[in-house]
């Protein structure tokens, strides 16, 4: 059984949006570690998006490619709605930062809160 | 005897440690679905322990500690407002987008269009009366229609400042209660620390966020202030500062309690959205309707001023309006005898000349209206409206997600110390980077990837 270059292509796009749906789903609770989980469906995301984007400049664009562009139009709404949450994420964090980085150290010469460094740490096992 | 004396007390006294510390879990389980109640912590602390004085050691209860992160507090207040705000924008939007028609199949577009091609069939036969009645008729079309536009955005004005009444009242009755909460902090110290309270405070803190932005400061006793716009002054201690909204001109004021202007504090919410819709959104579509009723109206009736009608006298006017009012609103037909309708020039008495030049409006471009045409110009007008729907559209969804996303950070504890608080902040900072420039080449990828498609499209 054969699938059409179209299909196989707008295949990819659908796995590229579940894996950025899943980034969406972690960044909707950002804790740290869900942050640093959101790297792993984006690079699949983008393993998708190359491997489709390699298939198009070799064998060129499909005669009719209004099924995959309506698809990657559908993926960009993710692609951003993934930033707008990613952003929130990081207006807050930041926002806490500046708030603990003063609280804890109190400010530079310059009015900035001063950065604390957290201490080295030592596990000893016995 | 002593020594199992007092291991028995201390053994008693941890079971009424770990008994405390079940009761909370229990008032926690209790109120999982109160709004706005944080978990609260039982916290342990370990007893001075000396054989010589007698003290057993062992564990006690330390005080009750709220998880509730204020900062966190704070952004979904933050979030609240700004979704607060979208929504209102896009329900109002929506309730005005029918009016504008831009398919051009109805409404003002196709009364336009409906009112040149009169003009054209009444140049094929210019003085049968038959193709002048219907001049008229296309006319009367036209006026209904731009007329009708203009009567129901004044209404949808007009339900704009019923709607900002009635947020002020909400309001107030918010900015009320608080007060009661101050009192109640007031004369009992132990409310400061209540969790029932302090969910009913953070409760209708969130309820307010709705409407308005506003800075909440605590006080040393334990009650809050609420500054709108982080200026004026709402709830200080055991005062209520009620505002009030004045709708009788052509914009909403809203006024403090000393009948200050703090419209410029109410910039966002729900309020400062339909503040925004009844002072700026709607007067602004209204002012291109007339525009385009005036632009109309004047030039139809000079071109047909400057002919010729059939009893040899300059044509009348077919339009009628008046400014002061509102063009657009009054915008109506000149009760004329359809032989005053001029169709041909004063140097041809027997041509179409004039029926020609109305016709060519059609295609014209008007200087007074930005160099468009009769029905770009409306065109564009709805087109405006379409574009404010989907970009306010796009901001409440937006919102949407940022408020669910705030909420869960509230559930959130901070860190335990600061070296993990600070460790943990730094892994986030290179978490959101290394994700940041991710997102970024995934978005230029599938923008190439569309251009490989659709080149110069996206």
């Amino acid at each position: 059984m054969h699938h059409s270059p179209e299909k196989a292509d707008a295949g990819l796009v659908r796995q590229a949006q579940v894996r950025v749906r899943e980034a969406r789903t972690l960044l909707a609770r950002p804790s740290v570690r869900s942050v640093e989980e959101t790297g792993a469906p984006i690079q699949a995301a983008l393993g998708c998006l190359l491997t489709l984007r390699n298939s198009l400049r070799s064998a060129g664009a499909p005669p009719e490619p209004g099924e995959l562009v309506a698809a990657l139009g559908e993926l960009r709404r993710e692609i951003l709605s993934a930033n707008v949450l990613l952003e929130g994420a990081a207006r807050f964090y930041l926002g806490w930062a500046r708030l603990f980085y003063a609280a804890a150290c109190g400010y530079t010469p310059t009015g900035e809160p001063a950065t604390l460094v957290p201490a080295g740490r030592l596990s000893v096992e016995l | 005897m002593s020594g199992i004396i007092s291991a028995l007390t201390s053994a008693a006294d941890s079971l009424r440690v770990f008994d405390s510390a079940l009761s909370n879990v229990q008032n926690n389980v209790d109120n999982a679905s109160t709004p706005n109640f944080a978990n609260q912590e039982v916290t342990l602390e370990a007893q001075k322990f000396s054989t010589q004085e007698g003290l057993a050691g062992g564990v006690g209860t330390g005080p009750l500690q709220s998880t509730r992160d204020e900062y966190a507090e704070q952004a979904v207040r933050s979030e609240q407002r700004q979704f607060g705000a979208f929504q209102q924008t896009t329900n109002d939007l929506n309730s005005v987008q029918g009016l504008f028609d831009v398919t051009g199949k109805s409404g003002v577009p196709a009364a336009l269009s409906g009112l040149f091609q009169a003009f054209s069939a009444w140049s094929v036969a210019p003085n049968d009366t038959l193709p002048r009645q219907q001049v008229i008729d296309a006319a009367t079309t036209v006026a209904s229609q731009i007329s009708e536009n203009a009567t129901a955005l004044n209404t949808a004005s007009q339900s704009e400042s019923q709607q900002i009444g009635d947020a002020v009242t909400s309001i107030n009755s918010l900015t009320s209660q608080l007060r009661d909460l101050n009192v109640q902090m007031q004369a009992d110290f132990a409310a400061q620390s209540d969790p029932g309270v302090d969910a009913q405070l953070h409760s209708t803190l969130n309820s307010l966020a709705q409407y308005t932005d506003f800075t909440v400061l605590r006080e040393a006793d334990g009650t809050v202030t609420v500054l709108m716009g982080g200026q004026v002054p709402l709830v200080i201690g055991s005062q209520q500062h009620a505002i009030s909204a004045n709708s009788s001109g052509t914009q909403t004021a809203i006024r403090d309690d000393q009948g200050t202007d703090i419209t410029a504090q109410a910039t966002t919410g729900s309020l400062g959205a339909m503040v925004a819709m009844r002072n700026t959104t709607l007067p602004s579509y209204l002012s291109n309707l007339n525009t385009l009723a005036e632009g109309l109206a004047d030039t139809v009736n000079s071109t047909l001023a400057a002919g010729q009608d059939l009893n040899g006298n300059p044509g009348a006017p077919l339009f009628t309006y008046n400014a002061a009012v509102g063009a657009a609103a009054t915008l109506a037909v000149n009760p004329i005898d359809p032989s005053q309708l001029a169709a041909a020039s004063t140097t041809a008495p027997d041509g179409n000349a004039n029926a020609l030049a109305l016709a060519s409006l059609a295609s014209q471009t008007q200087p007074q209206l930005n160099g468009l045409t009769f029905s770009g110009y409306y065109g564009r007008l709805a087109t405006q409206v379409g574009q404010d729907v989907t970009a306010s559209q796009a901001g409440q969804d937006a919102h949407q997600q940022l408020l669910l996303q705030a909420q869960s950070l509230v559930q959130n504890k901070s860190g335990v110390s600061l070296d993990e608080e600070a460790a943990q902040l730094m892994q986030f900072q290179r978490a959101y980077q290394a994700t940041a420039q991710m997102i970024v080449v995934l978005n230029e990828l599938t923008l190439d990837t569309l251009n490989l498609l659709q080149p110069g499209v996206a």
